[in-house]
């Protein structure tokens, strides 16, 4: 059966645009409004990131070390972040959601444990930014006996030669990341690079769904429209500490800006 | 080249290292450390250092090593990143270990002229943090008979609060790219610590030394702030050093048992900083300072 991730690429592809991932903190602002923007923001984005907050995120930029720490302050828990992915799949069950965070959480939580909710919640994939390969060879195979996309993690320093092996180990998805950077920093290669490097790995992948992230905002996101997924995080974080700055609903703010992404990439 | 220190001494030989060879050089520190440690900060500017304050989380050596790991995956194409003690990812640990060894093969050459060969029964008491200092003190006889003992900061005396993980029993996690054993809630979010000493206020603890604990090959407990304090008075009076806030944990261990060994006993403390850098904090917690 296909996955629901791969079925979101074959459309956005039949349709010539590009995949719009989003990401967002769960608990951030408070648990129910993430689980209100999420279903909110699905209308436009085609596949959800979750971030499962950490108090020690060293791949993360100011933005989503805000959020992150917003989401523990109100006391976030990885049982409460399953209850808000279990009621989002409850009304949204065809649409993509992957959990995204450190593995000493998942390590805390067990390994089985943690899948075993991941399951039974309906999230669609994992992205475990401290969880290199080869270290994460293990965890990848017991992701896809439970069909849970483990998502792959390839940067501009990456060798052809390491690439290739980790394309290898891939499931329906692999994430590129646009830069040298933490997420939230400012695009500092062209899109025109960042293509050419992203042109190169579709080449060496065989054509598999290959998304960009970090650095990408309503400001970049259309000069990248050729890629199969784009992801947008650090501008979602950024606006919801804004609206809450100026008392404005963070629903209502990040559904703008997520309607105004999906516009510049159809 | 970048570097994280938490009591500042790997910062301040980073610098100097730095300026000898032309390098620029940014110290990442926690804003609490730059505080307590101001002489080695003032030293590392001296030498032209960039100090980089982390204002995030606890503002001490934890928050410093991530902002420095930020820094550096922003910057890796035209920069090396320098850990200041045996943690981070593997080959950062080995780089360091191998470096600080340098004391254990000077130790082993002193111990081999005093006593004409390794004594049966010698203890080497060293603090441990990051556990670097400990590394190096030990590395040379581990195929010896000398016993290793690591003392960890247990902070303030009655508070929860400890930089302890392997005398207290916390649980394996994974922290700056390494598991390891490391103060942490049941959820695995990285535990605050406290400890009067910056250079061993770090929840986590050198892969390394969990090995040696798990091994049984080195032995770890803890001593708190007041007893360190002690030991520093006492040994910078009667000694002709006068070690820091770090070494002092290692000194209340020594004057513990030193009352019940026999004289054929062995004890080496590694004195592995000067307490002129902690003069500010020993001031204010005994009212005077003395060296």
């Amino acid at each position: 059966m296909m996955s629901n991730i791969s079925a979101v690429f074959n459309r956005c592809r039949k349709e010539k645009r590009p995949a719009l991932i989003t990401y967002t903190v769960a608990g951030d602002n408070t648990k129910k409004n993430s689980l209100k923007i999420l279903n909110s923001i699905s209308k436009y984005a085609d596949i959800l990131e979750l971030g499962f907050p950490h108090n020690t995120p060293i791949a993360d930029g100011g933005q989503i070390q805000g959020s992150s720490h917003r989401a523990l302050k109100n006391g976030i828990k990885i049982n409460d972040v399953f209850q808000i992915v279990k009621k989002f799949k409850k009304i949204n069950p065809d649409k993509p959601l992957i959990l995204m965070g450190y593995f000493n959480i998942i390590y805390q939580n067990g390994e089985n444990n943690f899948l075993r909710n991941c399951k039974a919640s309906g999230v669609d994939g994992l992205i475990i930014v401290d969880l290199p390969y080869p270290e994460n060879k293990n965890f990848s195979k017991k992701c896809k006996k439970k069909s849970i996309n483990f998502i792959q993690l390839l940067s501009p320093t990456t060798s052809k030669n390491r690439m290739r092996k980790i394309i290898k180990d891939s499931h329906d998805m692999i994430y590129y990341i646009s830069m040298l950077s933490t997420t939230g920093g400012k695009l500092k290669v062209s899109p025109k690079k960042i293509l050419e490097n992203y042109q190169k790995i579709k080449r060496l992948s065989n054509n598999k769904n290959l998304v960009i992230g970090f650095g990408i905002t309503n400001k970049t996101i259309s000069s990248l429209k050729q890629a199969d997924g784009l992801v947008v995080g650090s501008q979602l974080c950024k606006t919801i500490t804004n609206s809450i700055k100026k008392r404005q609903n963070p629903v209502t703010k990040l559904n703008k800006l997520v309607y105004n992404l999906y516009n510049q990439i159809i | 080249m970048w570097g994280t220190p938490g009591a500042g001494y790997a910062g301040k030989m980073l610098s100097m290292a730095a300026k000898k060879f032309g390098l620029k050089c940014k110290i990442f520190m926690g804003a609490k450390d730059i505080k307590r440690q101001r002489p080695n900060v003032e030293a590392m500017r001296r030498n032209g250092a960039t100090i980089v304050p982390v204002t995030t989380g606890s503002q001490t050596l934890v928050d410093a090593v991530s902002e420095c790991m930020r820094y550096w995956v922003s910057n890796c194409n035209t920069s090396a990143m320098c850990v200041g003690s045996t943690v981070g990812p593997n080959i950062f640990i080995k780089i360091c270990a191998w470096s600080t060894a340098q004391i254990s093969r000077e130790l082993m050459v002193q111990v081999k002229e005093e006593f004409g060969r390794i004594p049966k029964k010698i203890k080497l008491l060293n603090c441990v943090g990051g556990g670097s200092s400990a590394m190096g003190f030990w590395n040379e006889f581990m195929d010896t008979d000398a016993e290793f003992v690591g003392v960890e900061a247990g902070g303030p005396k009655n508070s929860k609060l400890h930089a302890a993980p392997l005398t207290n029993g916390s649980k394996i996690g994974i922290l700056h790219g390494a598991a390891q054993y490391v103060i942490q809630d049941k959820e695995g979010q990285i535990g605050s610590t406290e400890s009067i000493s910056a250079g061993l206020d770090y929840p986590g603890i050198s892969p390394l030394h969990c090995f040696l604990k798990d091994t049984k090959r080195a032995r770890y407990i803890s001593a708190t702030d007041e007893e360190a304090l002690k030991a520093y008075q006492l040994v910078s009076r009667l000694e002709n050093i006068s070690p820091s806030l770090e070494p002092s944990h290692a000194f209340a261990e020594a004057i513990k048992i030193a009352p019940k060994l026999k004289p054929s006993n062995i004890i080496v403390v590694n004195s592995c900083g000067d307490s002129i850098k902690d003069k500010d904090i020993i001031r204010e917690k005994l009212g005077s300072y003395i060296r």
